[in-house]
């Protein structure tokens, strides 16, 4: 009888955790707020095993682009655009997580927005 | 004894099995409606669980056994089937319907269900009830999402995790 008492999901074990969040739907920011539950779920959310299946299962849907690079190639100032499309919800690559990281964040809501990179950041384009 | 394996129990009484709960309850159900658990199949294959025997399920209780079985018994003529050649729209839309009233059910209840469809393998449960609980949590925070499954309030020492990953996936938040 004891075997059936889990009266929380805090001791399901992983496989079942596995299986729940594989069931998200594929918005960017899922995964993040689940990867914060507690440190199983983390761990689960890291699994780059974890990460291939969840990609595989949600593959009929196509990843939002966020955006897409180009560079300005003015030869006295070279830099890299980042010109976010607008349908990324609002989330957008920024330099604020240090050059090397940039990361996603909030961006104000409209159509399209244009945010100046350093050069590096971006691909080298031809 | 020489009956063919072969007959699915169409002609005639079908097939039945005895499953044995924790708690010691004898559920007698279709050999059919009991093979939608993996785990189960093979004995049930190898001509156990008949008779008087009954096969004994020490992972899982009467009463999430006995709702186990209402959905294996509601299920087990879709899966005869292969899954869908034959269903018609209004079978699987009442599948559905089904479906949905049947995890709308207590929390506790629900987990005893996940651990009972993960211990017996019921493929079509174990991805009803994943679903019911990712459902339950898409759209809140993490900390909507620890009260909602029930967690613990965190501890100082997860509360400074949290907090430092706050930095991180603060966006997260809205």
């Amino acid at each position: 009888m004891a075997a059936s008492l889990v009266t929380t999901a805090v001791l399901l074990p992983d496989i079942v955790v596995r299986q729940i969040l594989l069931r998200l739907p594929p918005e960017p920011w899922r995964l993040p707020r689940a990867a914060l539950v507690c440190k199983r779920w983390r761990n689960i959310v890291r699994e780059a095993h974890f990460r291939r299946q969840y990609r595989a299962r949600h593959s009929g849907r196509r990843a939002p682009v966020l955006g897409v690079f180009y560079n300005d190639d003015v030869p006295a100032a070279p830099a890299c655009r980042f010109i976010t499309s607008g349908c990324a919800r609002d989330l957008a690559l920024s330099p604020a997580g240090g050059l090397d990281r940039p990361r996603l964040l909030p961006w104000p809501r409209c159509p399209a927005r244009r945010q100046v990179l350093p050069s590096r950041l971006g691909p080298r384009l031809r | 004894m020489a009956a063919p394996e072969s007959g699915d129990g169409n002609n005639g009484a079908a097939r039945m099995v005895t499953l044995i709960s924790s708690d010691n309850t004898r559920f007698e159900v279709e050999a059919a409606a009991a093979s939608l658990s993996q785990t189960l199949q093979l004995t049930i294959l190898d001509g156990g669980g008949g008779g008087g025997d009954g096969i004994p399920l020490p992972n899982v209780d009467s009463a999430t056994l006995s709702k186990v079985l209402e959905y294996c018994i509601k299920h087990a003529p879709a899966a005869a089937n292969g899954g869908a050649p034959n269903a018609t729209a209004v079978d699987r839309a009442e599948l559905e319907r089904f479906d949905n009233e049947f995890v709308n059910i207590d929390q506790s209840v629900l987990y005893s269900l996940i651990m009972a469809a993960h211990n017996l393998e019921i493929e079509g449960l174990q991805s009803l009830v994943a679903k019911k609980v990712a459902d339950m949590i898409k759209g809140k925070s993490p900390m909507e999402i620890r009260r909602t499954l029930g967690f613990p309030d965190p501890t100082p020492e997860e509360q400074a995790e949290m907090n430092a990953h706050m930095l991180e996936y603060g966006w997260a938040y809205e």
